[in-house]
């Protein structure tokens, strides 16, 4: 694998194949983050090494066990994430929970870190690993600006009422949407 | 608070923070009405099973293991559902691809399973699993109408042939997910908030 590649598979997983915006998987914990830059940025942080510690344990899991057992894959990864996020937790109790406003167990395990286990047990170690750190990182800075537009830029006042919540919340979400999908000439 | 007395934010009257939990699920499924319907049960028997088993073994849970085993009981019955519908329904498990196995991590069951199945007994479980099911089937099909229609020009699969010409394809796109389900979500924050206030003068 050459930096062309990597390159690739990082812009990728800002962009095009954003997990938490185009791919949906995630979104409710994008959606439902107001904190601030730097909390966005700890919790993304700590989100990506929760992607990447649990591809390292999955993606073996799944080659020499999991394919003569592939009905108890989803089982599985669940477990592997659970006791990854709870080590993680453990280790950085303080720093995560400062960060975190509701548990960062509980926001840790969520529908991008799952899908993106099962998506790389197609893709060879290297790769997945790579994707899961990209994907991390695009997952991180997408909670991050989407957290800064909501705080800053939107004026709850100026929205009409029946608007109010979650459905600005959506258009804003869709208006990044289309950001993205632009630089792919796709939408 | 008291023992038996939380209920789902959905009978509470604020389906939105309760949307906002799925609404990734919902988008993602929301392209076809098939893949709509499909989700929808998914949500709705999950919801249930894990209502059902959750309140009745809370009590012999212990509190620092509740959400370790209420995520795999909900993960086991996803599993389960997801084999059901492959067997069954092959061509919906494709169209929602990696989306039916995220649902063992989805927060709208755990959270129904935390708050309402661990405060409850089987009786309010199985209400509220079954209220917040068939809403968000609801939503889903509200939504899968719109966007499979206007955005695809089809319906149920089947080609609509005087709208070949009219269809936008952004609805039934990534960005049309979001648009739909803005307008759907507000049109019922606009009934709840109506019915709210038919509630109030009541009481006046």
């Amino acid at each position: 694998m050459d930096i062309k590649m990597i390159l690739g598979i990082l812009l990728a997983s800002i962009f095009s194949k954003n997990f938490a915006l185009i791919e949906r998987l995630g979104t409710g914990a994008v959606l439902e983050n107001e904190r601030s830059s730097r909390r966005s940025l700890t919790l993304g942080l700590g989100t990506t090494l929760v992607m990447v510690l649990s591809t390292l344990i999955t993606w073996p899991l799944n080659k020499y066990v999991l394919e003569k057992v592939p009905y108890m894959q989803t089982m599985a990864f669940v477990l592997v994430v659970l006791i990854v996020v709870e080590i993680i937790h453990l280790i950085a109790k303080n720093i995560l929970d400062t960060y975190c406003k509701a548990n960062f167990v509980k926001f840790a395990i969520n529908g991008a870190v799952l899908g993106l286990c099962i998506e790389n047990s197609h893709a060879d170690l290297v790769t997945a690993l790579v994707t899961s750190a990209a994907m991390g990182i695009g997952f991180m800075l997408t909670m991050t600006v989407y957290a800064k537009i909501k705080n800053t830029l939107i004026d709850e006042e100026a929205v009409p009422p029946t608007f109010r919540g979650l459905p600005i919340d959506l258009l804003t979400a869709g208006m990044m949407v289309l950001a993205l999908l632009a630089l792919n000439f796709k939408f | 608070m008291k023992k038996g007395t939380k209920t789902s934010y959905l009978l509470k009257g604020t389906p939105s923070a309760l949307l906002v939990l799925g609404a990734g699920f919902v988008m993602a499924s929301s392209h076809d009405i098939r893949a709509a319907l499909g989700m929808g049960a998914a949500v709705l028997v999950a919801l249930l099973l894990s209502s059902i088993v959750v309140s009745a073994l809370h009590k012999v849970i212990p509190a620092y293991v509740k959400l370790p085993a209420y995520l795999l009981i909900i993960t086991g019955f996803v599993s389960l559902i997801s084999m059901f519908m492959q067997a069954h329904f092959p061509e919906i498990v494709d169209m929602l691809g990696v989306h039916l196995a995220a649902l063992a991590v989805s927060a709208v069951i755990y959270r129904d399973a935390e708050e309402v199945a661990d405060h409850n007994g089987e009786a309010t479980s199985i209400k509220t699993a079954i209220v917040t099911g068939i809403f968000f089937t609801v939503v889903m099909v509200a939504c899968a109408l719109i966007r499979e229609i206007v955005g695809n020009a089809t319906l149920w699969g089947k080609p609509i042939a005087f709208m070949q010409e009219y269809k936008i394809s952004t609805i039934a796109g990534v960005f049309g997910g979001y648009l739909v389900l803005a307008i759907v979500m507000a049109i019922i924050n606009k009934i709840t908030k109506l019915h709210h206030h038919l509630d109030e003068e009541e009481e006046n």
